[in-house]
């Protein structure tokens, strides 16, 4: 750091190249602008330069003064169930060939990918199982194979970054919680619980008619009514003056008892 | 009909490198890239107003990106921020600055950031006295060149609203080099300066709390006879106009404290006490088991002091007088049970310290 020092009333904050001038002017405005710059630029070029081929160039402090992000901090990706799994067993990811051998042909061959040993394109003759008929075409049945490791190992993609997500107490629109809905392993939907019942109630009472008219979805459940509706006692009951003598009477009562 | 494709368990991913290195650009980083100002014009604009946005993004060049069509765009309005949110997020600019013009508000012109692409805060302004930096000449400073800011004016502490324009500005106008050149990971500040680049100064001066004057001079460095430090010469260098506060939206208190938190440290490491290596390499732990319990202490048992084995009638033995203090008197089974266990914790800590 530089022994300079700001006149009082000069901050420095040389981290963002800024001078803070809190004096107050009285006089030549321009001349005390002129102070405050020139505070900035001495105590700029008293910080210990380099020289380098572009020229002299000076590393700054930190900035003092606090300046809020643009994004949130990222948080650590949680691990995968295979990286979980793995570090508990202690299992160290290794570098393998690119190619390798194949034995039928002598010739060196891609591990995976395309023309590599597993392709199905590879093969030329598949000896045919016995007892599937005639009609069974052990290509198409690899090809087949393929196709669905490949959809399995999407689906645990997915669970993997869902998992994730939940991990993170991952904010749930009430009304996006419908859009989340996913397909589980055994193909049936599950739904969010935190917020469902909320979007619900709200998508049930917004159409015109409030979802009175509205089609039925199989085992949808009843509209839950929220708020109470306000009763009002008839202004002439029906079975005679009795109920309304009957209140009359209760707060007589509490009034005299009160009093006495 | 045909199977309908399950999309719910398809993994979203680049399809090409540069997507790929675009998604990564984006994403929030502990250090982050210095923020870029987005230029918009409001739904009707005065010629002035497109004056001023034109030479705010010469003096932010090339942390700046100027979008030439007009947006419908209130911010102030009650759901006028979306489509801001949005702007902000696909050209990936935390800063944004709009104008627009019309007969209530004429010549106005808003100042505002982005925290993780929702709103933070921003500050509304008429312009007045403005003064285009094409009426000045003398000041020729390289794309990129980091500006010097002061900040005049004592009421900048005064208000809630004057620490936020203060905090603003400083943040629009500092320097930094842009995303794709910087080559630094640890700050995104301005990390060194060419002294050479030192040529202009940003000035803020504050009148009241509710007028801003901006002014732009060029710094003439003059060498001094009696110091190797530089003397300060000002000309003034556009653009200059006044700014007056109209209506503004400040933080909420949650969402400032999530933007200020700092980035746990990478080089920050915690202390590791009581381990050490001897000179075979050997790892060493010190214990700290705290004071011992003596009266819990699980000696050989006397047969002389358990009561089944006193001499004497049995009537005796429930008050039994034993020598040696009150405590001893309490020996029980229960005692006896806790004893065990505290050795075995005491055996266990040991082959543990000895495993280690």
């Amino acid at each position: 750091m530089s022994g300079f020092e700001a006149p009082t009333g000069i901050e420095l904050d040389l981290g963002n190249l800024t001078a803070f001038d809190k004096r107050i002017y009285e006089g030549d405005e321009m001349e005390s602008t002129t102070q405050a710059v020139q505070a900035l630029v001495t105590a700029i070029f008293s910080l210990p330069a380099e020289n380098t081929e572009d020229g002299k160039i000076v590393p700054l402090p930190r900035p003092s003064f606090a300046l809020p992000r643009e994004k949130p901090i990222p948080r650590e990706r949680e691990l995968t169930k295979w990286e979980k799994f793995a570090k508990e067993k202690g299992i160290q990811k290794r570098k393998r060939d690119r190619l390798v051998l194949d034995e039928a042909t002598g010739e060196y061959v891609a591990r995976y990918g395309r023309r590599s040993k597993n392709s199905v394109a590879q093969d030329v003759i598949i000896p045919h199982k016995e007892g599937m008929g005639d009609d069974y075409d052990p290509f198409a049945e690899k090809r087949k194979e393929k196709k669905q490791r490949i959809q399995e190992n999407k689906k645990k993609q997915a669970a993997n970054i869902r998992a994730g997500q939940k991990s993170r107490g991952g904010n749930i629109n009430p009304i996006q919680a419908l859009d989340v809905a996913k397909r589980g392993p055994s193909g049936k939907k599950f739904l969010p619980k935190r917020g469902l019942k909320d979007a619900l109630a709200v998508v049930q009472r917004s159409t015109a008619s409030a979802g009175k008219f509205d089609k039925k979805v199989q085992n949808e459940p009843k509209q839950v009514s929220r708020g109470v509706k306000r009763k009002f006692e008839t202004v002439v009951p029906r079975a005679g003056l009795g109920k309304e003598k009957e209140r009359s009477q209760k707060i007589a009562e509490r009034v005299l008892l009160q009093n006495h | 009909m045909g199977k309908k494709y399950d999309h719910s368990n398809v993994v979203s991913r680049a399809k090409t490198g540069a997507g790929r290195r675009a998604i990564e650009s984006r994403t929030p980083k502990a250090v982050e890239a210095p923020k870029s100002l987005l230029a918009l014009k409001g739904h009707a604009t005065s010629s002035l107003c497109n004056a001023v946005l034109n030479d705010l993004c010469l003096l932010k060049k090339p942390l700046c990106k100027k979008l030439h069509r007009k947006n419908d765009l209130l911010p102030f309005e009650a759901g006028g921020e979306a489509h801001l949110e949005n702007l902000a997020r696909l050209n990936d600019c935390s800063l944004f600055t709009v104008v627009n013009h019309n007969k209530k508000r004429p010549h106005n012109i808003v100042f505002g950031r982005t925290f993780g692409f929702r709103i933070l805060d921003m500050l509304e302004f008429g312009i007045t006295n403005y003064k285009p930096l094409s009426q000045f000449r003398g000041l020729r400073s390289a794309p990129g060149s980091k500006p010097l800011l002061l900040f005049n004016g004592d009421d900048y502490g005064a208000t809630e609203t004057t620490r936020a324009l203060r905090s603003l500005f400083l943040d629009v106008f500092r320097g930094g080099m842009p995303r794709n050149m910087s080559t630094n990971n640890e700050r995104d500040d301005v990390v060194a300066l060419d002294l050479a680049g030192v040529d202009r100064v940003i000035i803020f001066t504050l009148r009241g709390e509710k007028k801003v004057l901006f002014r732009q001079y060029a710094v003439e460095l003059r060498k001094k006879k009696d110091s190797r430090l530089p003397g300060v010469v000002l000309k003034e260098a556009g653009p200059s106009f006044d700014l007056e506060l109209r209506r503004s939206r400040l933080a909420s208190d949650a969402m400032l404290t999530e933007a200020m938190k700092k980035p746990r440290d990478p080089a920050f490491v915690r202390k590791v006490k009581n381990v050490s290596r001897d000179n075979m390499g050997d790892k060493k732990g010190r214990i700290h088991l705290g004071k011992q319990d003596l009266n819990k202490l699980a000696l050989a048992r006397m047969k002389g002091l358990d009561k089944r084995h006193r001499t004497g009638d049995e009537s005796r033995s429930e008050h039994p007088v034993v020598q040696g203090g009150e405590e001893e008197t309490q020996i029980g089974q229960q005692v006896k049970n806790e004893q065990s266990e505290e050795t075995q914790r005491h055996t266990k800590r040991r082959k543990l310290d000895t495993a280690t």
